[in-house]
Formats: C-alpha cells, sequence, structure tokens
C-alpha cells in the first residue's frame, strides 16, 4: 500500500499537469519538484538490497558522489534550462533526481555522523549562496525564466536555506543522542 | 579489505565519470548558463562573427561588414522588452561615456533590435539617449527563423516565451576591424568593461 502510494507520488509529480504548473516557475522547479523527487528516491531506498549495498559501497562514498553530482549537474543554469524547455529532458532530470534521492538514502545510513552533517551544512551554504546570486542578479542567468521569476526563486532559496538548516541540525542532534546508547551513529538519520 | 577498496575505487569512478561529464557539458567549465554557452558555442574566440544585415534608424540598410576596418560594439535588444533592454541600454550609455572620444573615432556602438521594430521606433530610443554620435539603433533585416539562426551563430541566445516576449543575452560583443568576435562583456560591470575595451583597442 504504501509502496503504491509512493509510486502514485512519482507519478503526480512528473506528470502534467502538475509537471508542468512546477516548470513553469524556477521556484516551483528547484525548490518544489527537486526536493520531492529527491525525497521519494530517499523514501525508495529500502528496496534495495542491503547486502548487494554493503557489498558494492560499503561506506557509502559512491553513493555520495553519485548524489553529489547528479544534484550539481542539474542545478548548473544551463542544466535547469533544458530540463524547463525539453520535456524528455526533464524526465530524465526527474529520473536522475530520484536515483540521487535514492542513492542518498543509501549513502546516509553508512556515511559517519560527521560526513552527514558537512553535507547537509555544505547543502545550506550553497542554497544560501545560490539564493544571495539570483535574488540580487539584475541579468538573466537562466534561458527559460523571467528576470522576476529568477529573483522571486532566489528570494525563495534564501527563506527556504535556514529551515534546511534546521532540519539539517535536528538530524545532527537526534544522531548524537543516539551515540551513547549504542556506542555508533544512529543508521539513517 | 577487498569491500572497501571495490568501494572506494567505484567511489572514484562516479566522481571522475560525473567531473568529466560536467567538464563536457560545461565546454570545459566555461559556460555554466545557457547564455555563455551560446557565446562559447559556434567556437573559441576569437571567431569570425556572421555578417548581420540591418535597417538603422534612418531606415537606411546596411551590414556589419560595411563597418570593417572600426572597432564595433554589439548588443542585442527588442523594443517590447519589459524591462531587461532599457537597463541594458542605460548601461551601454554609460560604457559610452566611459570610452569618450574613442566612440566614434575608433569604435561604433550597435544596439541592434532582433524583432522587427520599425525604424521609427528605433530613433525614438537613439533620440532618448541624446542622440549619440557613434551609436546606431539598427533591426536586422532577417525574419523569423533567419533571425534565431543568425544570432545563435552570431552567440546570442534568444528564447521566444510563451507570451510571445523573448529572453535573451544583454552581453556586449566587441569585434575587431576584421570582423572577427574578439570578447564579451556582461553588461552589468560598466567599469571593468570600459577598462577592458580601452585596453583591447588601445
Amino acid at each position: 500500500m504504501i509502496r503504491l502510494a509512493h509510486a502514485l507520488a512519482v507519478l503526480g509529480l512528473v506528470s502534467p499537469p502538475l509537471d508542468g504548473v512546477l516548470r513553469a516557475s524556477m521556484a516551483g522547479h528547484v525548490l518544489v519538484q527537486v526536493p520531492l523527487l529527491l525525497l521519494l528516491g530517499d523514501r525508495a531506498r529500502g528496496a534495495v538490497p542491503a547486502r548487494g549495498a554493503d557489498r558494492l559501497d560499503p561506506h557509502g562514498l559512491a553513493s555520495l558522489a553519485f548524489a553529489v553530482g547528479a544534484v550539481t549537474f542539474w542545478m548548473l543554469p544551463r542544466s535547469l534550462d533544458l530540463a524547463a524547455l525539453s520535456t524528455p529532458h526533464a524526465l530524465v532530470m526527474h529520473a536522475t533526481m530520484l536515483l540521487a534521492g535514492l542513492a542518498w538514502g543509501l549513502a546516509r545510513q553508512r556515511l559517519p555522523f560527521a560526513v552527514r552533517g558537512a553535507v547537509g551544512i555544505l547543502l545550506t551554504a550553497c542554497l544560501l549562496a545560490m539564493g544571495g546570486f539570483y535574488a540580487s542578479s539584475t541579468e538573466l542567468v537562466c534561458g527559460s525564466y523571467t528576470l522576476e521569476l529568477q529573483q522571486e526563486a532566489g528570494g525563495a532559496m534564501l527563506a527556504a536555506a535556514p529551515l534546511l538548516l534546521a532540519a539539517v541540525l535536528w538530524a545532527m542532534g537526534r544522531s548524537l543522542a543516539a551515540l551513547p546508547a549504542t556506542g555508533r551513529d544512529a543508521p539513517g538519520s | 579489505m577487498r569491500q572497501v577498496r571495490t568501494g572506494a575505487a567505484l567511489a572514484i569512478l562516479v566522481a571522475a565519470g560525473w567531473a568529466g561529464g560536467l567538464g563536457v557539458w560545461t565546454l570545459g567549465f566555461r559556460a555554466f548558463s545557457s547564455y555563455s554557452a551560446a557565446v562559447l558555442g559556434p567556437g573559441p574566440l576569437p571567431r569570425p562573427a556572421p555578417v548581420l544585415d540591418l535597417v538603422n534608424h534612418d531606415g537606411q540598410r546596411f551590414s556589419t561588414g560595411d563597418l570593417r576596418g572600426r572597432w564595433l560594439l554589439v548588443t542585442f535588444m527588442y523594443g517590447r522588452c519589459p524591462g531587461v533592454c532599457a537597463l541594458a541600454q542605460a548601461r551601454v550609455a554609460r560604457v559610452r561615456e566611459g570610452l569618450g572620444d574613442l566612440v566614434g573615432r575608433r569604435i561604433e556602438l550597435l544596439s541592434v533590435s532582433f524583432d522587427g521594430d520599425p525604424p521609427e521606433l528605433l530613433h525614438a530610443m537613439w533620440q532618448h539617449h541624446g542622440a549619440p554620435a557613434g551609436w546606431r539603433m539598427a533591426v536586422m533585416a532577417d525574419t523569423g527563423q533567419a533571425v534565431l539562426d543568425r544570432l545563435r551563430r552570431f552567440g546570442v541566445l534568444v528564447v521566444p516565451r510563451p507570451d510571445g516576449l523573448y529572453n535573451h543575452g544583454t552581453d556586449l560583443y566587441l569585434l575587431d576591424g576584421a570582423g572577427r568576435l574578439i570578447a564579451t562583456f556582461p553588461a552589468d560591470r560598466v567599469e571593468a568593461t570600459v577598462a577592458a575595451i580601452r585596453a583591447t583597442t588601445g
């Protein structure tokens, strides 16, 4: 039942009309659609056999590299334009984001607490930097959105960054709280 | 131990794959936006720029080929543009001020409309900037897809929007006397642009 709901959520997110509505604005594309796809990918990590993941990527580094690489690639203004202007490329982006979320889900079960925290803080810093850049730029950076939409997305990124930081700190706090009891990092937080 | 080695090798492979892909996609980590990719796409600078057939703000036909022998600073705009063009043209005016008597003597400024604007509108825009000597407003003589194709070969990205308007780059394109595109400058860095043009054109 949960898997069905999960699959329906993915389908709804990448199909018209919701896909069109989200991709029409930069904030909807970058701050709603992409994070939700990453989250849904992360939630699907249970579908990957733990033994296989442990054998191939015991410390989660390859999964982390995949997730970081995928997000970096698709957050480039040029890549965003590609996905915003072409539905086939948008589908590739959606698939990559789901896989990146899955990879992060697998990685964070294996990575040490400090690395997970560093990734979260780095992500927050990137969001702040991108937000500041887009909000203050008087030049079009993305060819598929207007200057107003670009600046609006920048403002939304700046507003979202403290929320992301709060979520990262909460997850780190949870991991820290679990340390004395187990003597190890809490998995999956 | 073997698992650790496999994991590390896989991580290096994945990271190298993304780095390589990013390098290719960004044309050697130089083009992160569609606009910079459009500039670099037709080839490395300097390169021959395609000749633009134009109609000036007085209704006379000419081409950038007629202006050979002088430096040419070209920008692209259109009359219905809701804000970006006015801002960019105001910066061109500041660049013109910064270049002083070089404009008209060694350098010609050319603001090119790609939207079929009538010469009367271009004339009004030219007068709005004080009817400056050495700065022409012109419209491309091409129509339809030919406009976008020529702009693409020039290194300019123009994206038609669903509302009938366009998103487009506002960079300044510097051509030498042989009609080669030498450099591009972002419109929002006026002082740096003036200094670079002075240094380049001697």
